[in-house]
């Protein structure tokens, strides 16, 4: 198969894939029970004509066909339609809570990155020591544990010296840029730490692994005969042969930095995207659910093809 | 197999060396710059810092749900005395009703103004309720229900406000007059213009360093989505707070709003959980908890066109399960003693309303036994009992909150040959799955949720045990017209005859037991001693219930 078939097959998957998903965008949220009606509607100043104005003013009096095609229709224009929590262009909340969770989940999931490379090709090329027993033991483990869990250990932990939640001090009169930068990087320690940790033992075990497996080739054999050092022979023979599972296990990673961390932001009240979609689940509010997940679908086929791609790069035998 | 070679590495252990150092390094820099720091200032100069939870939507009351947050910015006609439990002046000095309670009127404050410092007066009051009233079936149907009766508001000098209702109404003064915001005319009568659709969009936010249009005792200064809304002192306020603002903090969950309070990020929190209380008594914050009017129940589906399990109609059972629950174990447990054993649909917090005769029932399961034998419930070989030829077996909707509670219920009903399971949901799905089919109530056995609410006047929490409720799946589809009846009655009259009405109601609700009050809830507050001068309504210091709690806070020493 020649280069651009191989790309022109992978953008081709790519485009049904985003098409299945936009379509399953519009049906998972309405088969949920409960609408967004039957919330705003419960306050203290109920009416029936509450519930139809609501009904009205969401589309949702429509058949659900007209729902769709209208929902299609705004799409195709790039309208995600408006809030049923703020009425505000989703897009724009979506803009906002993006923008505060890029710089989190980026440092916490480039520093899980690199950590686990870092350690995942030590306790390979260490194996059998006593440090790789005690390293893997301790990566385990920390894959195990489930993110929020951690989240909240950490915030009773260091309850005394980090802030437990928020992205920046709301008090801080006119800070200047570094005050304000130095103020969010405080914010962001503990919920970026928290994904770091989170996410270090799974980096770690598949660097080791991959990094293991390459380790038993002949070339790598051949390496050590001719007598390179020891650390050429790790980093340019065997963590290089070794990119493949990682990088896309690294791309599939890379989406999470747009789609967020859903659980710790609702631990650390971090206002990014992972919040806004829990507290749209609960207000069923459906064009932000959609826009949401739109997004996140989009940054998990984007960030495959990237990796499908580099591919050609790492390994010219798929175009074979 | 390849060996690990016997070299070592020592430069790539010197390079993750060097990176724990820094990483060290940003630790001690993030240490030394994290929190611990005071904000908020000193004496009058400084700001009360809230932590809450939950999210923030929108200062647009058309849109948004933060009723607290309106009243902190906008004027109520009056505000409820939380000690007397009786309406205090607020923009309204003084107000009479005639005789038949058709026409209420109101004297304001003269020489009131905004904070551009416009003038406000009876006519922007006047303006709200017009409006609301007239686009009630379209973007003001949030508030409409205040304004369903008025025929119309009318102004003769600009501190005088009459209000002329359709029909007798007893209510204006602890409904409207608590409850509906008084909005700039100069602002919202051009968003309100026509059908007023620009109501549902508009943003009513600070810009540009200006804060909202404001009349309360506090400015909305500033206000980020779902994070953060700051009140300044208001300078045209007619009720001068002694803090120069309010700060409210919104957390996500519980644990980081209790450690935030504990470590001094915040000064207050509002409605922190009885599992915290311990916590924050030992590092030194005030708590105090204050009844609400909210309670616990135990819904059972009683609608006679009920298809499954028809022997929840029946008295006897109902009357057996009541006395199966032990309400001091409940008060226990889940509220570690916050919370009293409940027995009647309005709680004691609001005083008169609620009908002290109605005792809840005495914990006495070898009675509830004897009632079910003598009925003919007969248990079968595993110690179920068997109703109409299949066991007395019954799913409970509940929340994901009161799980310790089903687990406590369903070990008592147990006892009494009745085997409980449960069916976890959101609050959206167990709306949903509560009024099923399509707000018929015919779906459901059994319902652990949070019933009453609204305010001081207890109409919010009577209105949702009428027929009509379930119209808009509201309530636990309790019906009885009987009490319909009453429930329009008491709405058209004031005084001791409209107690006396309401106690008969809470009366019929208690002889049903379709809805089987277990406990009386309280809320939770937590604050610094380093601040004086807290008040708590029914729903603690940061209050939708009613205006001007907070303008007596203020920095301590």
């Amino acid at each position: 198969m020649r280069s651009a078939d191989y790309v022109i097959k992978r953008v081709a998957i790519a485009l049904v894939t985003a098409l299945v998903a936009v379509t399953l965008n519009f049906v998972i949220f309405r088969a949920a029970p409960g609408t967004a009606v039957s919330d705003l509607s419960q306050v203290p100043g109920a009416t029936p004509a509450l519930r139809q104005s609501l009904k009205r003013e969401f589309g949702l009096d429509k058949s659900k066909w007209e729902q769709y095609g209208i929902y299609l229709g705004q799409l195709g224009h790039g309208n995600l339609g408006r809030s049923y929590q703020d009425r505000q262009p989703v897009l724009s909340d979506l803009g906002a809570a993006l923008a505060n969770t890029v710089p989190m989940v980026a440092l916490g999931v480039v520093a899980a990155i690199g950590l686990g490379i870092l350690t995942g090709a030590l306790f390979a090329w260490r194996r059998g020591t006593r440090l790789e027993q005690l390293g893997a033991g301790v990566t385990i483990a920390l894959f195990a544990l489930p993110g929020q869990w951690l989240g909240l250990m950490l915030l009773i932990v260091f309850a005394d010296v980090l802030p437990s939640g928020g992205m920046t001090n709301d008090f801080l009169i006119d800070p200047s840029f570094w005050t304000h930068a130095k103020d969010v990087l405080v914010h962001m320690a503990l919920p970026a730490l928290t994904l770091t940790v989170a996410l270090y033992g799974g980096y770690t075990l598949i660097v080791r692994a991959a990094v293991l497996e390459t380790l038993g080739e002949d070339y790598i054999l051949t390496a050590r005969a001719k007598g390179l050092r020891a650390r050429t022979v790790l980093r340019r023979y065997a963590l290089r042969n070794a990119m493949l599972p990682i990088t896309t296990h690294v791309a599939l990673s890379l989406s999470y930095i747009v789609t967020g961390a859903l659980l710790v932001e609702v631990v650390f009240s971090w206002p990014g995207i992972g919040r806004a979609i829990y507290e749209a689940v609960i207000a069923r509010d459906y064009p932000l659910l959609q826009g949401a997940f739109l997004l996140l679908t989009l940054s998990v086929v984007f960030c495959n093809l990237v990796a499908d791609l580099l591919y050609l790069k790492l390994d010219p035998r798929v175009t074979g | 197999m390849l060996q690990p070679m016997p070299e070592r590495l020592p430069r790539s252990q010197r390079g993750v060396l060097r990176c724990c150092l820094v990483l060290g390094a940003l630790s001690l820099a993030l240490v030394s710059g994290g929190c611990g720091g005071k904000g908020g200032g000193g004496g009058n100069d400084a700001v009360l810092r809230i932590g809450t939870l939950g999210t923030t939507a929108s200062l647009n009351m058309f849109i948004g749900g933060e009723y607290a947050s309106y009243k902190k910015f906008y004027p109520t006609l009056v505000q409820v005395n939380v000690d007397t439990l009786k309406a205090e002046p607020n923009f309204a000095t003084s107000w009479t009703g005639s005789a038949d309670r058709r026409t209420w009127t109101f004297h304001t404050r003269p020489n009131a103004k905004w904070s551009d410092g416009r003038p406000l007066t009876a006519s922007d009051a006047a303006f709200t309720f017009n409006m609301i009233a007239r686009l009630g079936s379209g973007p003001t149907a949030s508030w409409f229900s205040y304004v369903k009766d008025l025929a119309h508001a009318d102004t003769p000098n600009p501190n005088t406000l009459v209000l002329h209702y359709k029909t007798p109404s007893a209510e204006v003064i602890s409904n409207l007059g608590t409850d509906v915001p008084i909005l700039p005319e100069h602002v919202w009568a051009p968003i309100a213009a026509g059908a007023g659709k620009r109501l549902m969009t508009f943003v009513n936010e600070p810009r540009k360093g200006r804060p909202v249009v404001s009349g309360g005792s506090f400015m909305a200064s500033q206000h980020k989505k779902d994070e953060f809304e700051l009140f300044a002192r208001n300078p045209h306020a007619y009720a001068r707070p002694k803090a120069a603002g309010i700060g409210v903090k919104f957390f996500g969950n519980p644990d980081a709003l209790v450690t935030a309070l504990k470590s001094g990020q915040i000064d207050a929190g509002y409605d922190v959980p009885p599992t915290a209380v311990k916590t924050l008594q030992s590092a030194g914050l005030v708590v105090k908890s204050t009844p609400t009017i909210t309670y616990d129940e135990l819904a059972v589906n009683t609608n006679p066109k009920k298809p499954k399990h028809r022997e929840l109609l029946d008295p006897k059972v109902r009357r057996a399960f009541d006395a199966a629950i032990d309400r001091q174990a409940i008060v226990k447990v889940v509220y570690l003693g916050h919370a009293q054993p409940g027995a009647s649909v309005i709680t004691p917090a609001i005083g008169d309303w609620h009908d002290a005769s109605i005792k809840a029932p005495a914990f006495d399961p070898a009675a509830a036994n004897r009632l079910l034998d003598a009925a003919g419930y007969k248990r079968g070989r595993d110690g179920i009992r068997m109703a109409q030829g299949h066991p007395m077996a019954y799913e409970v909707l509940i929340s994901t909150e009161s799980a310790r509670e089903f687990e406590l219920l369903q070990a008592q009903f147990r006892t009494i040959g009745v085997e409980l399971s449960s069916r976890s949901l959101d609050k959206e799905a167990f709306s949903a799955a509560l009024s099923a089919p399509q707000s018929k109530y015919l779906s459901y056995d059994l319902a652990l949720t949070t019933g009453g609410g609204g305010g001081y006047d207890p109409d919010f929490a009577l209105k949702g045990l009428t027929c009509s409720a379930r119209m808009f799946g509201f309530g636990s589809g309790y019906c009885n017209p009987a009490y319909d009846k009453l429930y329009a009655r008491q709405a058209a009259v004031g005084g001791p005859e409209r107690v006396r009405l309401v106690h008969e109601m809470q009366g019929i609700v208690a002889g049903d037991r379709a809805v089987l009050v277990l406990a009386y809830k309280d809320h939770i507050d937590s604050w610094s001693k380093q601040w004086t001068g807290f008040r708590q309504a029914i729903d603690g210091i940061y209050s939708h219930t009613t205006a001007g709690l907070l303008t007596g806070v203020e920095r301590a020493g």
